[in-house]
């Protein structure tokens, strides 16, 4: 039993930090392979960076034996899996490791990627023979980028404390990437105008939309048709902590009309009690919901904007 | 440091990561689809922690009685595309050396450089590729 104890915990906090940082939704990893604002991508990043701090910690403190470190060499078919590695990725929004985390968010994808991999497994002895060659083909270098190895080539002097302050940069490069931007989603219907023919009860999470559309990252027009389902269900429930909530809105605030201010909606023509709410969403804010509808009770509220003097109607300026 | 700063959320993920790494060999690619009992419970728990972070969200969800949208149907030829993509996974990792990517990126390897930068070219322009033809 103590022997499943560590990778059970391991893999339960594992899991818990893959969907906090996102990773259990193919759309983050689409936004992050497509070099958008992501919360995925900085996640990474970091990781990746104090992953390479720390372990270069580690080996000065002789705390890691570097005669154990195996280095993967740069072959032919570290680039060209590599090559494979990222189409797929980007076609089906999960990695092998991924997709045991968005079984909780898009159950069917996940499976259907999970089966693929099993499947893969198991054929790859067969194809070995096919394989190896590649692995061993030029350009083949066993270098490491710093010395961390005793027998190793090197690229970079500087050794543990060049490998820490590279992991240090990655780190800071990974905070200068732009957080996921404000967004103004609007024509969302209410919760109380959704129909309740409409509602199944037994819709998982991951089915509550397209997760093509919702993945759909840059100039889709139909990324802003369907924005992202905690997002649009829920406004109120939408966690900030979970970066879901900043995945779709990176397309629809390109693609979605214009900002619209609660001032502006009141100049139109359509009854006020009828315009949808709108939805404001900040990264590691609270949703913000600002109602269009005026509360007659309220005088201040009730007052419209006064117009300004200078702006004359279209016919008075021919 | 606010609870959602990358710096915060990035070196939990290493901390965890890299623990699984030292504790569970190859655990980080293909490993849980060997079978070995300990890297299946690992990701099976990996799999019930993403569940275990969706409760709070479900929860608050269900206090409040909010309706939820209408569901999605979800066409065959996406779940064959998930399986073909699957399989292409697998064999990409194998084909660079399954295992080892993390561990090779986290020593400095040239070779796991090569990896992550040819996968996010190609990553990137099948991204991009994919937000044109559906545009």
């Amino acid at each position: 039993m103590t022997a499943y104890l560590f990778p059970g915990v391991l893999g339960l906090l594992t899991g818990l930090l893959l969907r906090w940082n996102g990773f259990s939704r193919p759309a983050q990893t689409r936004l992050a392979l497509g070099l958008k604002r992501s919360c995925a991508l900085r996640s990474a990043l970091t990781a990746l960076g104090w992953g390479m701090a720390g372990t270069a910690l580690l080996c000065w403190l002789a705390v890691i034996d570097v005669d154990q470190i195996e280095v993967l060499p740069l072959s032919a078919g570290a680039l060209v899996g590599g090559l494979l590695f990222g189409a797929a990725a980007g076609l089906c929004g999960f990695t092998p490791t991924t997709a045991f985390a968005g079984l909780s968010t898009a159950p069917l994808e996940a499976l259907c990627v999970l089966a693929g991999c099993f499947a893969g497994t198991w054929l790859l002895p067969e194809l070995d023979s096919l394989l190896s060659p590649l692995r061993t083909a030029a350009p083949y270098s066993a270098a490491t980028l710093f010395q961390v190895t005793l027998d190793e080539p090197w690229l970079l002097d500087g050794g543990f404390l060049g490998q820490g302050c590279a992991g240090l940069l990655l780190a800071a490069i990974a905070i200068c990437i732009p957080a996921p931007r404000p967004i103004l989603l609007t024509d969302i219907p209410a919760p109380e105008e959704i129909p309740a023919a409409e509602i199944s009860a037994s819709a998982g999470e991951s089915q509550l939309t397209d997760p093509e559309v919702e993945s759909e990252p840059a100039d889709s027009p139909a990324s802003s048709e369907l924005p992202d389902p905690e997002v649009t269900a829920s406004p109120v429930d939408a966690d900030p902590a979970d970066p879901a909530a900043e995945a779709a809105p990176e397309s629809s605030s390109e693609v979605a009309a214009p900002p619209a201010i609660p001032g502006d909606s009141l100049k139109e023509e359509a009854p006020l009690a009828a315009q949808p709410p709108f939805v404001a969403l900040l990264e590691g804010e609270e949703p913000l919901i600002v109602d269009t509808a005026l509360d007659e009770d309220d005088p201040d509220s009730a007052a419209l904007p006064p117009e300004p003097d200078d702006a004359d109607p279209p016919e008075k300026a021919k | 440091m606010r609870r959602e700063h990358p710096l915060w959320r990035g070196f939990w993920l290493a901390a965890v990561m890299a623990a699984g790494l030292v504790l569970l060999p190859f655990a980080d690619t293909l490993g849980p689809f060997r079978l070995d009992r300990r890297l299946l419970a690992y990701a099976g728990a990996i799999a019930a922690g993403s569940l275990l972070g969706a409760v709070p969200a479900l929860l608050r969800q269900f206090l409040r009685k909010k309706p939820r949208p209408p569901r999605v149907p979800f066409p065959w030829q996406r779940c064959l595309r998930g399986f073909l993509c699957g399989l292409a996974l697998a064999l990409a990792l194998g084909l660079a050396g399954d295992g080892r990517i993390l561990p090779a990126l986290l020593t400095g390897s040239a070779g796991g450089y090569g990896f992550c930068l040819a996968a996010l070219i190609s990553g990137f322009i099948t991204v991009r590729i994919m937000g044109r033809a559906r545009a």
